[in-house]
């Protein structure tokens, strides 16, 4: 069967593709997906980036990629767009870059069908490496299907009826042949074809060669509307009010939520394909300005210029690199003296500044405060981080704010990358999706991990300086710190107790989640504690202050990892391995740091 | 000295203190701020903005051989019903609807076939009795699917449109009713000519 509905997108014809077509407007058409409304380049990059891993494909960018998959099928399935990193598991052939096009994946995938069948009656949580590649692979091979199909009712086909029935029929040539131009006459041509089988049965040997064709030209249909039925991942078109949920061409014609409207928007968008398949860039440009300026009046206009402002300036990518430049004016500072300070501070805050308008573009995006997932979480903690950073430099002046804000930043951006696949902007979990408790308890516990990082790192350097035999400053500024990381994870923590108890109705249900943020409540209070009552002695206070990445860790990761209490929404896989060694390193580092410093304090003595 | 250190050290707290409050402040005015803004796109419902569409005009012929368009019904209300004789919900409310029409005279009954055979939609019509022949009732052919697919994207049988007397489409029943001659019904039909213009 999916073999059949392969080889039906061979039933369009290819299009000549001349000169490139402008995708300007076309990107900034507006698509319901994922709960909320974005323009076509964020719905492209989001289904690209799950493809192939990232915004563009090759040359081509991802409007124009999704401009083929969806007016061009014939052409898109031969694009080597999906990145499987074992191709040995589907038995393709070894390939350096590893990407494979739809029309290799689809009959591997088939040979693998009776295996992916019983593979999808088990449980997840027992899937090999290899089941979960394979089930991945299926998933994607499922929604790319989708956009295939998108418009399979409006692209001409490459096949036309019949002749005899075309004259019977009385079926018009003057427009290209299209699955919407078959649902006029689906009724007559489908009662020709039964009564064929009521004359001579259901094998096509008995039957006449005209009665052949029909039949097969019915079956083809029939198989092709029956794929597209399906295909409901493209919501291009707006519902009757601005907060209605947006339909797929195929889901209006299946929901009977068609209208004038409608119909007047889905002609549009044959406009538009016809104008694609011919290459036409005036009719392209024009149909393409007229359906983004439609749908944009069920749609936020400032949203979509901000979000492809957001798509296209990679505001991340560019404080990435200032921090980059940051530090090695530190590295500057550090190998040949202090005129490199000022510069490598004003790099750390234009990285600074460029970092707080991404995180201001995507709260104006979302309609809601910046941390919502675990990626915005990294992203909002390597801000406070960098925030921090720039006030400890302006207080102190020597370097260490610039270091702790770029090496933070930049670790933490990095760590960023590994989640940046799975961040589709798209709505939060009815439980999340309340901005009160997302602007306090989130933010609270989120400010308090940047403030915890902060205190680690500077206690990281403190240990370093120390063990090299470096002067070091006194305990003030790191204590100070870890008083404000206290205050705000234990402020945090006691909010989030009093979001749970209006949410699920207990306040503390020893959820590892709810004792991860504990346990950094409990370990800085320990130690500031224990250091006041003269119980820690310095060292050891620094080094379970520079111990508190792994605390940090363990309750922003690695409770995820548990996939156990209510929290299921953070629910991540596949870092254990990095964290452990995070965890590893950092006591290995911590305890010969301390061993070191104890061997020069014998020494000393 | 140890006074002095102390003094600073308090003055340090104070500050710190200070930025907090401002944190935390920052935090509960953009909480108030943003609640607020929801709250105003929830007082703006969409819904109740809906500006109604038009109902596109289409010309067609009556089974008595009658060219007609629907402005020409312009300042009366309309029901336009796609159906076919084959179709077995469409069968089920046809006379359901007629029984409406005659109790609302003022307002247009437009009935659209999507049979290909014109005997299939006489022989049905037959069936019906004088009701499928009073005044404001209309039955013509959509031959080709033409008024019914390319004009108000309709595939699926009986779909039914409630256009008031400004020719604007007021609401659409999906699928067969089976409230036609009941009172919600005939409130609908009452308002649909009495909509403000």
């Amino acid at each position: 069967m999916m073999r059949l509905l392969f080889f039906l997108f061979l039933l369009f014809p290819v299009s000549a593709h001349a000169a490139e077509l402008d995708y300007n407007n076309f990107s900034k058409i507006p698509v319901q997906h994922e709960g909320r409304v974005k323009p076509f380049d964020s719905f492209a990059r989001i289904f690209l980036r799950g493809f192939n891993g990232h915004d563009s494909l090759g040359s081509m960018s991802a409007d124009a990629w999704l401009a083929e998959t969806l007016f061009d099928p014939a052409q898109a399935i031969e694009r080597p767009l999906f990145r499987i990193l074992r191709p040995e598991l589907l038995n393709l052939p070894p390939r350096e870059k590893k990407y494979y096009s739809y029309a290799e994946l689809a009959p591997a995938l088939q040979q693998k069908s009776e295996a992916l069948q019983s593979l999808m009656k088990t449980d997840e949580k027992f899937w090999s490496e290899d089941q979960r590649e394979l089930a991945r692979l299926k998933e994607l091979s499922i929604s790319y299907e989708q956009l295939l199909r998108s418009f399979s009712f409006l692209l001409p086909l490459n096949i036309e009826p019949p002749h005899a029935l075309a004259k019977e029929l009385k079926i018009t040539e003057e427009r290209p042949f299209t699955l919407q131009e078959y649902s006029r006459y689906e009724r007559r041509i489908e009662e020709k074809v039964r009564a064929i089988v009521r004359r001579k049965g259901e094998d096509p040997a008995l039957y006449t060669q005209e009665e052949q064709a029909v039949a097969r030209f019915a079956f083809n249909m029939q198989i092709l509307r029956e794929a597209g039925e399906n295909s409901l991942l493209l919501r291009i078109v707006p519902g009757q009010s601005a907060g209605d949920e947006w339909f797929s061409p195929w889901a209006l014609r299946q929901s009977g939520q068609g209208s004038p409207q409608s119909a007047a928007y889905i002609n549009l968008w044959q406009e538009m394909a016809n104008a694609y398949i011919a290459q036409d860039q005036k009719n392209w440009n024009e149909t393409t300005k007229r359906a983004s300026e439609y749908a944009a009046a069920f749609a936020s206009k400032p949203k979509i210029t901000l979000e492809l402002l957001y798509n296209n300036w990679h505001p991340l990518t560019l404080s990435m690199g200032f921090y980059l430049l940051a530090f090695l004016g530190l590295v500057l500072y550090t190998l040949h003296g202090k005129s490199w300070r000022v510069p490598a501070l004003l790099c750390l805050s234009a990285g600074g500044l460029l970092h707080i308008a991404t995180i201001v573009l995507r709260i104006l995006i979302l309609s809601r405060p910046p941390v919502g997932t675990l990626y915005e979480s990294i992203l909002f903690v390597a801000m406070i981080c960098v925030i921090v950073g720039v006030v400890i430099e302006a207080i102190k002046k020597d370097g260490t704010g610039i270091l702790s804000g770029s090496v933070s930043s930049l670790l933490l951006l990095f760590i960023a990358q590994s989640f940046a696949e799975d961040d589709t902007m798209k709505m939060l979990v009815a439980v999340l999706n309340t901005n009160f408790w997302l602007a306090t308890h989130v933010l609270c516990i989120t400010i308090g991990y940047g403030w915890c990082l902060i205190v680690s790192l500077l206690s990281h350097v403190w240990l370093v300086r120390r063990a090299m035999g470096k002067e070091t400053s006194d305990l003030t500024a790191i204590k100070t710190l870890s008083a404000i990381a206290l205050l705000f994870t234990a402020v945090g923590t006691i909010l989030g107790g009093i979001w749970a108890d209006q949410s699920w109705g207990r306040f503390w249900g020893w959820d590892p989640k709810e004792n991860g943020a504990l346990l950094i409540v409990l370990w800085l209070i320990w130690v500031l504690h224990g250091n006041i009552s003269g119980h820690i002695k310095r060292l050891a206070f620094i080094a379970a202050m520079a111990g508190l990445s792994i605390i940090v860790a363990l309750a922003w990761f690695g409770v995820n990892l548990l996939s156990v209490g209510l929290h299921s929404y953070g629910f991540i896989t596949g870092v254990a391995a990095g964290l452990g060694a995070f965890c590893a390193f950092e006591l290995l580092l911590i305890g010969l740091l301390c061993w070191r410093i104890t061997q020069r304090q014998k020494a000393a003595a | 000295m140890l006074a002095h250190h102390t003094k600073a050290k308090g003055r340090g707290m104070t500050k710190n203190l200070i930025l907090l409050g401002m944190l935390l402040a920052s935090i509960l005015a953009y909480t108030w701020y943003d609640n607020g803004a929801h709250q105003k796109i929830g007082a703006e419902t969409p819904r109740q903005q809906t500006v109604l569409q038009e109902a596109r005009n289409f010309s067609s012929t009556t089974m008595a051989g009658k060219k007609f368009e629907l402005s020409h019904f312009k300042g009366k209300a309309i029901v336009l019903n796609f159906w076919a004789s084959w179709c077995a919900p469409c069968v089920i409310e046809f006379p359901q609807m007629l029984t409406l029409a005659k109790k609302n005279p003022d307002t247009v009954f437009i009935f659209l076939s999507q049979d290909d055979d014109l005997t299939a939609i006489n022989r049905f019509i037959k069936k019906q009795g004088p009701n499928a022949h009073l005044n404001n009732v209309i039955i013509g052919q959509d031959k080709g699917m033409k008024i019914a697919q390319d004009l108000y994207n309709t595939y699926k049988l009986p779909e039914t449109f409630l256009i008031d007397s400004d020719h604007r489409i007021a609401g659409k029943i999906i699928g067969n009713s089976d409230d036609w001659t009941g009172p919600d019904m005939q409130k609908r039909i009452t308002d649909l000519a009495l909509r403000p213009r």
